[in-house]
């Protein structure tokens, strides 16, 4: 029965492939062209709405294109989550896989490490490393990365304790393998699905992560564009041109939805016994 | 003859497009105590279950299954969870996961005490220390305030029927009670399900697969298989005397569990199986649901089988019954032997 | 159960010690020279090893970190050079906001997603269920900043209903905190409502096939009603873990939060350490920080034990 129901092409990969392509294509786009500069200012138009003319979506405060700045922040929310997640992955998964292989005392007190790291909001990481090293993209992609390596490791060590207790390894033990061998050849990709569905969560939040921190003024700073600069410019204005909050919001809301849901569909397709636990 | 307390006429329950049981006719008089045998997978759980209304959600039930005089079939939610908290108890097979694991026991069997009626607190209390002590479970104050997991199974199991017979029932459906358990445990349980039947005058169906559990403790066998009714009758017609040849196979399969003598000592293994293997669900065979495994097979098997009353309580469904003058241990042909292994 | 406690207060101990450490460390590591955040690069060398001296910056780590712990237990954790006041009394007098903010939020949450997850467990099968489902989904991508803007530009600045910013406290008017945290509140609750909710209903639906809500059915309850008394407790079980995970997030949404609603807790309190660089307030901030997060863990803990008296048993028999 529930094979049967599973194999179904599940609805949320679908919707979610088709919002992340939206917003992968808005921040490639955004390399070749914009419909405007990302700095000039039409100051003749200044909080145009939505819908006028040369301004699809409207213009800010300053008179800068509100589907421009859009765009450009795509690209840097884009940058900043693949940069931050595969910067955790690799050490995270190998934090993890070396946890799940190790004996009980070693594993027990990682595993306590990492849930102790994962306790830790990844903004207040941020935020005492940007005491230290001022704002910036580069700030933030540390910052993130740092919060999301306890992550990757977490939802590491179940599953790959789980394909370490099956017959295979130990046949393959028994034929000499040594443990690295074994944790590569036969656990990694038994647990890639585990790991690829956790990447897809940790992309949103991700993007999250860095519009919060931007909107704070310790993210990305001029000239570089990013989502919550311009939540931050907004809310000066929020009373008069509410418009500027709400599209790229939606916009943000919805990428991060496709990336959630994304998620969820590769985890009914790839790990039908949902060993995938989502620790966000 | 008297009149019945349950009255089941072309019952069908269905999850999907698959049939899991079909039963023409069954009845059972008030204070009888009739046993559901048959291998795993025959339908005799889910028969059970849809008697008092707790089949899977999924399942649909049609037919007729009139209790006291009510049709049950049709009945909305509330309904039916109103005629079970009046006049029915159920011990379910696994005493450990019937139980919540987060509830004091003592409120669990107050719980059903409760929904029995308006009673004050310290009537509650009374009388779930009273069901303590009926199933004898020794000092009800202290135990009543443990939790499921710091019982042991067969006190586990005595909490279950507490729960049963809170509303003094006038039907106890006992799946499978013993299986879960220690042998060693197993025969108090079933003493303690004959003592309360009694005492309280309740009808029993007694849901089993040991042939020697059902014929000690039941006045009436019915034989299912493949969700079908295959023979029906007194306990001892049926084990000393089977028409059905499944019956007879599975008698012959399982002597140990036949006899009364030896069924404690075997209550807790599983039937032997007969000689090929219960086809999957909506595998049947037309006609005899049985006739492809059964070493008496005639061509009239693949129609539907005629049922036949041997008497006026024993009656089967067999193209080619077995003699009814065979019995266990008598000096049967070599035939039997044969049909044996 | 006191064994519980006991040991659970041992692990927070531990824990709080552990992260004083690492917040210790890593401020002494990345924090970079505080004597030349405060003089300016013009300053002479001289006049910076003065102001070490003073601030006590010369001595070792060992000894600075005592001071600091010291400090914390005296009340007395210096002062910011910047704007001059308490770091002590400061965080006191805004650890109530911050609390209040992230107490509510998390007992809304729990509250609403154990009553919209079992909702829509109890409809899996029809339109509604699933309806809810597909709203929590949306609730967990909406991030707590943008909510309080949108609230901010509706509720208050269009409508006018309640107030944009600023905080009265609960000791001046028990009305008047609630209109100022009314809107903060929402915006923190509703991804965490959201993440609940899913939860809630997934561990529903695990729970409505087992054996004893059968039972309860058979002693007389409808399935809503075996599923309502026996389930939701056991559900629930399960969620007190998934909230401790939250509990991070949780606090981080809170920092932002009072950004966005200019309210005066420790978030932005922290936030304007941050942008003057004063590392020693930072120090202290993200201590006192991670200690509510220890703190809240700790009383979910608690309540994970209350809950499910194996967890107790399980305690009493490894300590016997």
């Amino acid at each position: 029965m529930h094979s049967r129901a599973r194999r179904r092409w599940p609805v949320q990969l679908t919707v979610g492939a088709a919002l992340v392509g939206v917003f992968v294509a808005l921040g490639l786009v955004s390399l070749v062209w914009t419909p405007y500069d990302v700095e000039s200012l039409d100051v003749a138009a200044r909080l145009a709405p939505p819908g006028t003319d040369g301004h699809l979506l409207g213009t800010d405060r300053l008179g800068r294109d509100v589907l421009t700045q859009i765009m450009v922040g795509a690209r840097n929310s884009l940058l900043v989550a693949v940069v931050s997640t595969t910067a955790a992955l690799v050490p995270g998964v190998l934090v993890g896989l070396m946890t799940a292989a190790s004996g009980r005392a070693v594993r027990e007190t990682l595993s306590r490490a990492t849930d102790v790291a994962l306790a830790l909001p990844g903004i207040l990481i941020a935020l005492v490393l940007a005491t230290a090293l001022g704002p910036g993209n580069a700030t933030t992609m540390i910052a993130i990365t740092a919060w999301f390596v306890p992550v990757m490791a977490r939802v590491t060590i179940g599953p790959a304790r789980q394909i370490l207790a099956r017959e295979f390894v130990e046949a393959a033990r028994a034929g000499g393998r040594g443990t690295w061998f074994i944790l590569m050849r036969h656990v990694l990709p038994n647990i890639g699905p585990v790991i690829i569905v956790q990447t897809s969560l940790l992309f949103a939040s991700a993007i999250l992560i860095e519009a919060a921190l931007s909107y704070l003024g310790v993210g990305a700073q001029r000239p570089t564009t990013s989502w919550g600069m311009v939540f931050n410019e907004a809310q000066a204005v929020v009373g008069e041109a509410p418009s500027l909050v709400l599209i790229p919001g939606v916009i943000m809301v919805v990428t991060v939805l496709g990336f959630n849901l994304l998620g969820d569909g590769l985890r009914a397709v790839l790990d039908p016994r949902q060993t995938t636990k989502a620790v966000t | 003859m008297q009149p019945s307390l349950l009255t089941i006429r072309d019952l069908t329950v269905r999850i999907g497009t698959h049939e899991i049981v079909s039963i023409d006719e069954l009845d059972l008089a008030p204070g009888r105590r009739l046993g559901l045998v048959g291998e795993s997978g025959s339908g005799k759980t889910m028969t059970a279950m849809s008697i008092v209304g707790l089949q899977p959600r999924e399942a649909t039930v049609t037919g007729s299954i009139v209790f006291d005089g009510r049709e049950l079939v049709g009945l909305t939610d509330r309904q039916f969870a109103d005629v079970r908290g009046a006049d029915m108890g159920v011990v379910f097979q696994d005493p450990l996961r019937a139980l919540n694991p987060t509830m004091r026991v003592g409120k669990q069997i107050g719980e059903a005490v409760r929904l029995t009626g308006d009673l004050s607190r310290a009537e509650v209390k009374a009388r779930v220390h009273d069901l303590m002590a009926q199933v004898q479970l020794p000092e009800p104050e202290r135990l009543a305030r443990r939790y499921p997991h710091q019982l042991s199974g067969g006190q586990r199991q005595r909490v279950l029927i507490a729960m049963a017979i809170a509303s003094r029932p006038r039907l106890l459906v006992a799946d499978e009670p013993t299986t879960a358990l220690d042998v060693t445990v197993q025969k108090g349980i079933l003493e303690l399900i004959d003592e309360v039947s009694t005492e309280n005058d309740m009808s029993v169906i007694f849901v089993s697969h040991s042939l020697g559990v059902v014929r000690k403790i039941s006045d009436d066998v019915a034989v299912l298989y493949g969700g079908r009714l295959v023979e029906m009758g007194p306990g001892a017609a049926i084990v000393d005397r089977p028409r059905h040849r499944y019956t007879e196979a599975l008698i012959e399969a399982n002597p140990d569990h036949a006899d009364p003598e030896q069924a404690e000592a075997v209550i807790g293994q599983p039937l032997t199986t007969i000689p090929g293997a219960v086809p999957a669900l909506g595998n049947f065979p037309s006609g005899c649901r049985f006739r492809d495994r059964c070493p008496h097979h005639l061509d009239e098997c693949a129609d539907e089988p005629p049922v036949t009353r041997q008497s006026d309580q024993h009656r089967y469904a067999c193209w080619n019954p077995a003699t009814a003058a065979v019995g266990t241990g008598g000096g049967s042909g070599g035939e039997r032997d044969g049909a044996a292994r | 159960m006191i064994r519980l406690v006991v040991r659970k207060t041992a692990v927070l101990l531990a824990s709080a010690l552990a992260g004083s450490i690492v917040v210790f460390v890593l401020m002494r590591l990345l924090g970079g020279d505080v004597a030349t955040v405060i003089l300016g690069q013009g300053s002479t060398p001289e006049a910076r090893d003065a102001l070490r001296a003073e601030l006590g910056l010369d001595r070792s780590w060992p000894e600075q970190y005592a001071s600091w712990i010291g400090g914390l237990f005296r009340g007395d954790l210096g002062q910011s050079y910047a704007a001059g006041y308490d770091i002590f009394d400061e965080i006191v007098a805004r650890l109530g906001l911050t609390l209040s903010l992230a107490l509510i939020s998390l007992a809304v949450s729990l509250l609403l997603g154990v009553i919209a997850g079992t909702y829509s467990a109890l409809h899996s099968r029809d339109v509604r269920g699933g309806f809810v489902d597909v709203v929590a989904q949306l609730g967990i991508a909406i991030p707590p900043f943008w909510v309080g803007l949108l609230l901010i530009s509706f509720v208050a600045v269009q409508l006018g209903w309640l107030p944009s910013g600023g905080y009265i406290p609960w000791s001046e008017s028990v009305v008047g905190a609630l209109r100022t945290l009314a809107l903060p509140l929402v915006a923190l609750s509703i991804a965490l409502t959201g993440v609940f909710t899913r939860f809630v209903r997934s561990s529903m639906l695990d729970v409505l096939g087992e054996d004893y809500i059968r039972t309860a059915m058979a002693k007389g309850r409808t399935w809503r009603g075996a599923a309502i008394r026996h389930g939701v407790r056991n559900a629930a079980i399960p969620l007190v873990t998934v909230g401790t995970l939250q509990l991070g997030g949780l606090l981080a949404g809170t920092v932002v939060i009072e950004s966005v609603f200019t309210l005066p807790g420790l978030g932005r309190m922290l936030m304007s350490a941050v942008t003057g660089r004063e590392a020693i307030v930072v120090q202290s901030l993200a201590f006192v920080i991670i200690l509510v997060i220890l703190v809240l863990n700790f009383l979910l803990d608690i309540a994970y034990g209350l809950l499910d008296p194996r967890i107790t048993d399980a305690e009493g028999a490894a300590r016997a």
